[in-house]
């Protein structure tokens, strides 16, 4: 899959379960900057696992707090699991 | 401006500057309300809650709340403030009113008796470096003794019917929870103490959710709204007292808790504060959460030379 679906993906992920704009700065923090709640954390990970079929060691999911580091870190769990 | 000072007068006014000044989901995780602010004030301790506030045209725009806590630090008992519900009206923000409160509620904690004083402040939020430099400006050191992470999991599907508050459930008798918590482990550095008034308070909260196994194992957590626009209901796990449970009767009394708390909550949290074996929430599918909170002691005493716990057992509010 590639870098740009992945992360066009992740923002209509972020938008539908916290309700963040799906256009929102890749960079931006989704928790400091945006506001985005914790339970809305656990939603965003368990609908991210179901969307791209790879299991989010959590470690690296609350490492990865923006747009673009979820998209880094999504590409980097998808190349190794092919 | 006629600005004055005085404590805080109302809860009702308290919260509303609370909701008016933090961010929901990430400053505030629980929706704060008068009837909450006015039991914890009620806590009992020989030792007063504090809050100093100052008012502008008999208006609150910063206080800070203090709630009596004893805990067991380094094996000596001591008498800490947990200072909390730190707020500036944004309109009044950068102009010291935070750093002013801060040191008078430290001053007043000296006074009347406190050892020192304890608090957390989110990561990232601007509270960390006012608190500390607040301190500092008053002679003490606030030191960040310990980081908290989150551990969360899903209990049900978020519902648009608004968490209803439940009575306590305490199947706990006060005897065995102060039995349970007598049994942390005395190489944890700062344990809280509890009075049999203090344990009737804390199991007699409304949304007290309370399970314990015949050998002694406890575990306790309170339902409450979260701050979120959805206001799910979310159990927040205070008290892990394993006692000698096997790994196995640990997993059972988790799941006694959890099934129960599916009934009336969404979602259930629970504190890494390093006191307690956590791999059961682990196998019972908690994830990690990103929130992050830092805790900070002050103590009068300079001396003392506390950093880097590697657990502490205290409620964070």
């Amino acid at each position: 899959m590639e870098t740009r679906e992945i992360e066009r993906s992740i923002r209509k992920i972020v938008g539908a379960v916290s309700g963040l704009s799906e256009h929102a700065d890749a960079d931006a923090d989704l928790y400091l900057d945006l506001g985005m709640a914790s339970v809305h954390a656990l939603a965003l990970l368990t609908e991210l696992e179901e969307r791209f079929g790879v299991p989010i060691p959590d470690d690296q999911f609350v490492e990865a707090t923006s747009i673009a580091k979820l998209t880094a870190t999504l590409s980097a769990l998808l190349n190794t699991h092919v | 401006m006629n600005i004055s000072s005085g404590s805080v007068r109302d809860w009702e006014s308290a919260v509303d500057l609370i909701h008016q000044s933090w961010r929901p989901g990430l400053e505030a995780t629980v929706e704060y309300t008068p009837g909450l602010l006015s039991r914890l004030s009620k806590y009992p301790s020989d030792l007063p809650v504090l809050a100093p506030a100052f008012y502008d045209d008999g208006d609150p725009f910063a206080f800070v709340i203090g709630f009596p806590r004893r805990v067991r630090l380094e094996r000596q008992v001591r008498k800490l403030l947990l200072m909390s519900f730190f707020t500036v009206a944004p309109a009044h923000r950068g102009q010291g009113y935070g750093r002013s409160i801060w040191v008078e509620c430290l001053r007043q904690a000296k006074n009347v008796g406190y050892d020192g004083v304890i608090h957390y402040c989110v990561e990232g939020n601007p509270s960390n470096q006012i608190t500390t430099a607040a301190a500092k400006s008053a002679g003490f050191e606030a030191r960040r003794v310990f980081t908290v992470k989150f551990l969360m999991r899903m209990l049900r599907p978020a519902t648009d019917e608004p968490a209803q508050p439940t009575p306590a459930e305490a199947l706990v008798d006060t005897c065995l929870f102060l039995k349970a918590s007598e049994g942390l482990n005395l190489e944890v550095p700062l344990v809280r103490q509890w009075s049999e008034a203090e344990a009737n308070w804390h199991l007699s909260s409304a949304g007290r959710l309370c399970f314990s196994d015949p050998t002694g194992g406890v575990l306790s957590g309170i339902v409450q709204r979260s701050a979120d626009a959805a206001h799910n209901p979310c159990l927040s796990i205070e008290d892990v007292l394993w006692g000698r449970l096997t790994s196995e009767a640990r997993g059972m009394l988790l799941d006694c808790l959890m099934r129960r708390a599916s009934q009336v909550a969404s979602f259930a949290v629970v504190p890494m504060l390093g006191y307690a074996d956590l791999s059961p929430f682990l196998a019972a599918g908690f994830r990690r959460s990103p929130r992050l909170i830092h805790a900070y002691l002050t103590l009068w005493d300079t001396s003392a030379n506390f950093r880097d716990f590697s657990g502490m057992y205290l409620d964070i509010l």
